[in-house]
């Protein structure tokens, strides 16, 4: 009778340790370090859940009702793409506005799934352009020309193995959960170590040989205080170590888009694959601003929707694997057009 | 013998009543005969009808004597005196004749009252006089129904709105049940009525992204405008003015409230008069006592801001920590503040000077919260909380001086998709006609619930 005692307590230990990680974090639905667990009812049901996951809700509706549009349950809009303050006012971006002299917040780094607010506009040969791509003061929103869509099912472009066959990728229907863990989990903007619908293949032909399969650890400082600068930019402080979100956000982005982590070499020669041939390299973890650097993904890329615009011979280039034009898809570009390339290339 | 019961007639004294009663009539056709001979040797004209008057009242008379002689309930003593009365002159007998016009009635009268003719007549007036009251009295009744159908009517004509929406809710503990919902609204977040309810607005925050205004019926009128400043304008919260009508919009992503009038037209924007910076106004409401109590998600931290009229901030509620992204405030009479602190799961109760009176949290308790939002208080007092992750609205009846928590007594709602049924309801407003009009963000509409 002691020995089953001693058990139960045990697992009971256990439980509440297991339970700890998932409480501890100071993700958007626990508040501050003390676990209410009352708060699983808000989300989600244990018998009679109408979604998957046990939540009551469908998940999309579930994540605006916080995030949404007029920021009422958080500091981050993601359907607008806009960053409200977050602690201080030291990390509000000041736009005096005329006939009152206040200052409101900024743009979402990630830009919005419906509007965003970047700065894409790149002009005149050789221009480094100092803003563009940044995400800076709120002035006007603008509607996503690409997005990661959400609750659609859309092409996870280069997922899957190095293949001498035609593949774009696999089709899959992205939810916020797909990347995110509402329950926090310490890493950065609570991004999962290895995102849904990771390509779980054998990974044959990749270079460099690394081990997708592994959860990517993106580091976090603490109190929400991510970054105060633009950490994609060459001057972010928070782009270089082991550690850091430019470190590894490559192969995080690469769990889904396999084959466009691409080495040094990779624009040189051909990968074997059909569609996804000579790449341009994306395992820098550190950004100089010029070409002999490597970029990584978010550098060219956000995560949630751009605003940049698409010129003529822009349009024309097509989908990989189609030879239909893409239209005013921006590829999720920070840049208009192929103002990315300029930034390095200064051609 | 019960003293007010006249004495029953018997045959030992019904005899000689009807003999005297014979007598006098018989002496009253005579002396009418001799009157009537008379007067048409005179001339007069009415000579022939009033002595047919004269011997229809005496033969009245001495029917109704007839009558009584057979058990009547008139004693034989009246019988006698309306026998006595018709014999007693022409004139009389005349008056009689004329007035009443017709045999059998100048007898009834004459036999019935018992009294004499002089009485008679009066008897008649009095009994006209009673109908004319009667009459007037029944005109003044139809007088006031017909004036009151008209207002009704007029009324009705004007709002459109029948006349149990003026009446309290027959019980205090019973929810509202839906009456109807208010669509083309685009994913609405907040919502405000005028007192008389014939102006509802709604902020929308996707499509347009403007507060649209809707009559009563849902018909939509229009849309607030923001200033053209080339800002990405979303509006929030709404809220009325009661004392001009006047319609407050915040607006978190420029960091404004912006003020319409109750017909549209943009008038100006409403701000700290010392400006406040990163300023990001949520809530909205006005309190009894005419200042502005507006929640501000701006650094340090999430608080409560109170300004007099022209901008001056008078007071700031809340410590460091205190609240975690509070939404929406109301009022009840006595001043007392509801706020919805949502990210805390709870509703905190405020005395007009601020101070915390009592909380309602989460929990499995009946009235427990999950994500308040929206909360509105009602003509009685009673407290309405939106939650919009329990996809419902909890209803409450306020608490007292002995306990300031509210009590819950009802709520109303479920999810889904159905008349009657939320999908992340937020906002809520109620009329002085105890309507109750809810937004139903993922449903795109605003529903209407009533008593």
């Amino acid at each position: 009778m002691r020995r089953l005692a001693l058990l139960l307590a045990g697992g009971a230990l256990w439980l509440l340790l297991a339970a700890a990680p998932a409480l501890a974090d100071n993700g958007p639905h626990h508040q501050g370090a003390s676990p209410i667990t009352d708060g699983c009812s808000g989300c989600h049901r244990a018998h009679t859940g109408q979604n998957p996951g046990l939540l009551t809700n469908a998940q999309t509706s579930l994540c605006f009702t916080c995030h949404g549009t007029t920021g009422t349950g958080a500091t981050t809009d993601v359907q607008d793409g806009v960053q409200y303050a977050p602690i201080t006012t030291s990390q509000v971006t000041t736009t005096t506005r005329t006939g009152s002299g206040t200052t409101y917040a900024g743009a979402l780094r990630g830009g919005g799934f419906d509007k965003a607010v970047i700065d894409s506009s790149l002009t005149g040969a050789g221009s480094t352009g100092a803003n563009a791509g940044k995400v800076g003061s709120l002035t006007q929103f603008a509607l996503t020309t690409s997005k990661h869509s959400v609750d659609l099912a859309g092409t996870a472009w280069g997922a899957g193995d190095i293949s001498s066959t035609a593949d774009a990728g696999a089709s899959v229907t992205l939810t916020c959960a797909s990347c995110h863990d509402p329950h926090g989990n310490g890493r950065y903007r609570v991004l999962k170590p290895t995102p849904d619908n990771a390509y779980t293949g054998a990974y044959t032909g990749i270079t460099p040989s690394q081990s997708f399969m592994s959860n990517v650890n993106i580091g976090d400082v603490s109190a929400y205080v991510y970054t105060t600068t633009d950490y994609w930019h060459p001057e972010d402080s928070n782009s270089t170590g082991s550690t850091s979100y430019i470190a590894n956000v490559s192969a995080w982005c690469a769990s889904c888009h396999t084959r466009y982590l691409a080495g040094a070499t990779s624009g040189s020669n051909a990968s074997g694959d059909a569609i996804f041939s000579y790449r341009h390299t994306t395992t820098g973890n550190s950004f100089a601003g010029n070409a002999s650097t490597a970029p990584t993904c978010v550098q060219c890329h956000v995560a949630h929707g751009s605003n940049a615009a698409v010129g003529t011979n822009s349009a024309a280039v097509p989908l990989p694997g189609s030879s239909a034009a893409r239209g005013a898809n921006s590829s999720l570009l920070r840049i208009d057009n192929r103002g990315v390339c300029q930034k390095c290339h200064h051609k | 013998m019960n003293p007010i019961e006249p004495a029953a007639p018997t045959p030992e004294t019904a005899a000689p009543a009807l003999a005297a009663a014979d007598h006098a009539a018989l002496a009253a056709q005579a002396e009418a005969a001799a009157e009537a001979e008379a007067a048409a040797e005179a001339g007069l004209p009415q000579a022939s009808g009033a002595a047919a008057g004269a011997g229809a009242a005496a033969a009245g008379g001495a029917a109704v004597a007839e009558a009584a002689g057979a058990g009547a309930a008139a004693g034989a003593g009246d019988a006698a005196g309306a026998g006595a009365a018709a014999a007693g002159g022409a004139a009389v007998a005349e008056a009689a004749g004329a007035v009443v016009a017709g045999a059998a009635l100048a007898g009834a009268v004459a036999a019935g009252s018992g009294a004499d003719g002089a009485a008679g007549v009066l008897a008649l007036e009095a009994e006209e006089r009673r109908k004319r009251r009667r009459l007037t009295l029944v005109l003044a009744l139809l007088l006031i129904l017909i004036t009151l159908l008209t207002l009704v009517s007029a009324w009705y004509l004007i709002f459109r709105r029948p006349l149990t929406d003026l009446l309290p809710p027959t019980s205090q503990n019973a929810p509202p049940t839906y009456l109807f919902s208010i669509y083309d609204a685009s994913k609405p977040v907040s919502v405000a009525v005028s007192g008389a309810g014939d102006r509802v607005y709604v902020a929308q925050t996707a499509g347009d992204r403007l507060v649209a205004i809707f009559d009563g019926s849902g018909h939509e009128l229009g849309d607030l405008q923001p200033p053209a400043d080339n800002l990405p304008h979303t509006p929030a919260n709404v809220a009325v003015d009661p004392r001009d009508g006047d319609v407050y919009v915040s607006d978190r992503a420029t960091g404004a409230i912006y003020v319409y009038s109750s017909n549209g037209s943009y008038l100006r924007m409403f701000e700290p008069k010392v400006p406040i910076p990163g300023w990001q106004p949520l809530g909205v409401a006005l309190s009894p006592t005419g200042s502005w109590w507006i929640t501000d998600l701006s650094a340090p931290y999430h608080r409560i801001e109170v300004f007099a009229q022209d901008g001056t901030l008078t007071a700031t509620i809340g410590a460091a920590g205190m609240f975690d992204f509070p939404n929406m405030i109301a009022f009840d009479a006595t001043g007392n503040a509801y706020v919805t602190d949502s990210n805390n799961g709870r509703l905190v109760i405020l005395d007009p000077a601020g101070q915390v009176l009592a909380t309602v949290g989460r929990g499995a308790a009946p009235g427990n919260l999950g994500l308040p939002r929206g909360v509105a208080t009602d003509p009685t007092g009673r407290l309405y909380v939106v939650d919009a992750t329990g996809q419902l609205v909890h209803l409450y009846r306020a608490g007292t001086s002995a306990d300031w928590r509210p009590v819950f007594i009802n709520e109303f709602g479920s999810e889904g998709i159905g008349n009657g049924q939320f999908s992340f309801p937020n906002g809520i407003a109620v009329d002085s006609r105890y309507r109750v009009y809810v937004t139903d963000r993922e449903n795109d509409r605003v529903q209407v619930w009533g008593y």
